[in-house]
């Protein structure tokens, strides 16, 4: 040691304060950026003199040479770290399924007065209406409006359905870029990482920036990472590697080559290196495609359920009835082609005879044909008129009498044998209206009655105007469940079972409100965890700001102590 | 624990997004004067609400079907009302007939009173309700009966078949009586009296029989006339069953969906009280640091 080694001391202070304060600078330079771990300048002291050995003279040794910077270290708790990228990506699946079933409540539209709901509580009113005033024309067109009605409200709900899943192809293509564009950079970070670890540094700020990259890939897919010996991080999802040292793997969308439809759907997410078929289980993505490929498809599918339910069950009842002019209804709705690629809802129509402008108003079978619990009558489709008595006598042993009488009980026929219960007699009208057993072939029959047990009542041949008994029985398939019996909607009323799909949309949504918010929690938790370790603190930069400024004034007086010193030894010469 | 600026502030923001969050509920409660918008707001009571909605458009809808009723029959009954004065009429003069001392142009004159009354009875059966002939059964569009160019009456063009309306769940009621059995057989034994007194060769005892028809057809009317009578009291027992079970529906409806306002702004000034305190201890921390105390 000489008198020269003291402004060494001196100096070297002066410059790791001053470095320290760089430090600081820069911490606080980064206090509101959120991605920044915090950075601390950790002092050592210097190699000290002399390294001891036989030569050494005696005395008091070792002396220090001051102080240096070992290394510029970010503060940063990696287990912390690694469960926020874990948690990030459960917080990203379930953002998105929130948004998703929120989506799905909207299109819904319920409650509200413009939804499926009230567009069949429309119908069934108009169809009651029509059950009152059976030769009114104005009822006729309310029921066929508000059937239009009931066909718009649900291809509106089937059609923004369809949209969004489309939308939801659109955002899968749009993640796949940002993934590749994010991967890419994670590689060139990589890179550079590497070298400049090489050289012994520490590269804090690109770490940090890696760091960032990666939890923004961990919000959209679920990756695994793992960070080799040179400080690569090898990125990978499902098995298949994004991020391999300074190389970065693509995903892209691809349709399914065997899909016809169009537009066609690039709905598969694929590893183009090899070509595999990636179905991610957490992030956004995965959110995506539980939404479109459940979710969706579970909700489309009650809803054509529902359709299809409802065109069969009341063109079955449509069929049982007459219309305005006497003639047998025919179909409502267009019958569901199912094996049609179209949905249920998509092919939802009037037929033609009903959408028809002069006449199919009067199409709308209102009327009741006469059917009873002891006597059935059809009429095979022949134009019939007139009143009759019909009256089923017990003969005994589960036989059965048949009279027919006209309207004022004279004997026009009587059948010539006895009768059990469910036989069906062929009947014929003659010119004078006279009804007699036919002799000819039976393609000539007028009508049958079919005898189910004893009683007497009027029949009347005549489909009248008046009767309204049928569009009471379609408006009733609405709210019975008694109409959806033998149908996949057993159990329940169509109305109720609509009210079955929004409740269950709505709970799966509330579900999904509730995993949201437990998430940030958990999330929240997390990050103040990580704040609290890597943030930083300005109050506390002060500190240091003074601390290191006082060392810096501090040394430098120890050098000017020093150079008086040399002066004192000087003016000796 | 350590305690940075960046986590101070994230914190503030993230309960000011809570009481923002609180506050804009309340303030959709408010404005709404919902408890729910959403089916995930209470998927249940969206349900529910959707059930108690369809049940009140029911309920609406069975009081319309039970207006129309009671109009179908108040207005049979003032058909048989008027009817029965025809009949009452028509008895009197058969009674004045059967007097012996009547000479057979004195029994012309009546019977030409007798054609007024039938052509009258005619004409009340075939009385409408718009466009719907109400003694016509189901043949609502033709009349019933009719008095041709000769002056002889067509017999009864209509059905047998019940017009009836739906009134409630399961509640059925048939609405119309035909014209075959309220009418039929008193034109028809009009126009029989018309022909005896018209004839000139009745004498009183000819005429007399006349009279147990002319009973029969007041107290048919009678009778029919308590038909409608009760059930027009069915009508109005309906009636208040339906407007005692909207009141009923809506009361369960409201409790089911509506917000209780009086809590709702009570609560919705606590939590603005809690928004304004988030704001003020946030905006008091954040000025605060050591840099505040360095010169």
């Amino acid at each position: 040691m000489n008198i020269f080694s003291g402004l060494h001391v001196g100096l070297r202070a002066l410059e790791t304060q001053r470095k320290s304060l760089d430090v600081t600078g820069h911490n606080i330079a980064n206090a509101n950026n959120e991605d920044y771990n915090k950075q601390r300048a950790v002092h050592k002291a210097s190699y000290p003199y002399t390294a001891p050995g036989l030569s050494n003279h005696g005395g008091a040794g070792q002396f220090g040479t001051g102080v240096e910077i070992a290394q510029v270290e970010r503060v940063k708790d990696q287990f912390i770290n690694s469960q926020i990228f874990n948690e990030t990506q459960t917080s990203g699946y379930w953002e998105e399924m929130e948004r998703g079933l929120e989506k799905v409540e909207y299109i819904l539209n319920e409650p509200s007065d413009s939804g499926i709901d009230s567009a069949i509580n429309q119908f069934w009113n108009s169809l009651q209406d029509l059950s009152n005033n059976p030769s009114d024309n104005a009822a006729r067109n309310m029921v066929r409006e508000n059937a239009r009605n009931v066909i718009d409200s649900f291809q509106s709900v089937n059609n923004q359905l369809t949209d969004y899943k489309e939308s939801i192809n659109r955002n899968l293509s749009n993640a796949a870029a940002e993934i590749n564009n994010i991967t890419k950079k994670m590689a060139d970070l990589n890179k550079q990482i590497v070298s400049i670890k090489g050289s012994g540094q520490n590269p804090n700020d690109l770490l940090d920036q890696r760091d960032a990259l990666y939890k923004d890939l961990s919000k959209l897919i679920n990756v695994q990472s793992r960070q080799d010996a040179q400080g690569n991080l090898i990125v990978s999802t499902q098995g298949m590697q994004l991020v391999n040292g300074s190389d970065a793997y693509e995903l892209a969308t691809k349709g399914n080559t065997d899909d016809n439809s169009i537009p066609r759907m690039e709905d598969k997410l694929i590893h183009t290196r090899t070509g595999t078929e990636i179905k991610p289980t957490n992030g956004k993505i995965a959110a995506w495609m539980d939404m479109r490929d459940e979710k969706l498809d579970f909700y489309a599918g009650r809803l054509n359920q529902m359709a299809k339910t409802m065109v069969t069950e009341f063109n079955k009842q449509h069929k049982a009835g007459y219309d305005a002019n006497g003639v047998d209804g025919g179909n409502f709705f267009k019958p569901i082609d199912s094996s049609s690629n179209q949905s249920a809802i998509a092919q939802l129509d009037l037929t033609a005879a009903i959408k028809d402008l002069e006449n199919g108003l009067d199409k709308i079978a209102a009327g009741n044909k006469n059917i009873d619990t002891f006597v059935e009558l059809d009429t095979l489709g022949n134009d019939l008129s007139g009143n009759y008595q019909v009256e089923v006598t017990d003969a005994g042993g589960g036989n059965f009498n048949l009279a027919i009488s006209d309207s004022d009980g004279n004997n026009l026929y009587t059948h010539p044998t006895t009768l059990s219960a469910g036989d069906t007699v062929n009947l014929e009208v003659d010119g004078s209206g006279n009804i007699q057993s036919p002799t000819t072939a039976v393609n000539t029959d007028n009508f049958t009655l079919t005898v189910n047990k004893a009683g007497k009542r009027n029949i009347s041949l005549d489909k009248a105007i008046g009767n309204g008994e049928n569009a009471n029985a379609l408006a009733n398939l609405f709210n019975s469940e008694a109409a959806t019996k033998g149908t996949e909607l057993e159990g329940t009323s169509l109305e109720g079972y609509f009210r079955t799909i929004v409740t269950s949309v709505g709970a799966e949504s509330s579900r999904a409100q509730e995993m949201k918010a437990n998430q940030d929690v958990v999330l929240k938790q997390l990050q103040t965890l990580d704040r609290s370790i890597s943030g930083v603190s300005l109050d506390e930069e002060m500190a240091k700001l003074i601390k290191y400024q006082q060392s810096y004034t501090a040394a430098a007086k120890y050098i000017t102590k020093t150079e008086e010193l040399l002066d004192s030894l000087m003016t000796i010469v | 624990m350590r305690v940075t600026n960046s986590m101070m502030v994230r914190n503030m923001l993230d309960h000011l997004q809570n009481n923002m969050g609180d506050l804009n509920d309340l303030n959709e409660q408010l404005s709404s004067g919902k408890l729910f918008q959403m089916p995930s707001d209470a998927p249940i009571k969206v349900s529910d609400s959707m059930n108690y909605k369809s049940q009140i458009n029911r309920n609406d809808q069975f009081q319309r079907n039970l207006n129309q009723a009671e109009n179908w029959l108040n207005i049979t009954e003032s058909a048989l009302k008027n009817s029965s004065k025809v009949v009452q009429r028509a008895r009197e003069l058969t009674i004045y007939a059967s007097n012996d001392t009547l000479t057979p142009d004195d029994r012309k004159s009546i019977a030409k009173e007798i054609k007024q009354l039938r052509d009258e009875l005619v004409d009340i059966s075939n009385t409408q309700l718009g466009d719907s002939y109400i003694f016509s059964g189901q043949k609502t569009t033709d009349k019933p009966f009719k008095v041709n160019a000769t002056g002889d009456f067509v017999k009864y063009q209509g059905d047998t078949s019940k017009i009836s309306r739906n009134l409630n769940e399961n509640v059925d009621m048939t609405v119309n009586l035909t014209g075959d059995k309220v009418f039929e057989s008193h034109i028809n034994n009009l126009d029989k009296l018309y022909d005896e007194l018209n004839s000139g060769t009745a004498n009183g005892d000819d005429v007399t029989k006349f009279i147990d028809d002319m009973d029969k057809a007041v107290s048919e009317f009678t009778d029919s006339r308590a038909v409608i009578g009760g059930k027009l009291k069915r009508t109005e027992n309906l009636k208040s069953r339906l407007e005692a079970n909207e009141i009923h529906i809506k009361k369960l409806k409201s409790k089911n969906e509506d917000a209780n306002l009086a809590r709702v702004i009570t609560e919705l000034k606590m939590e603005e009280t809690v928004y304004r305190a988030s704001l003020a201890s946030g905006a008091r921390i954040m000025q605060q640091s050591l840099v505040d105390f360095i010169r």
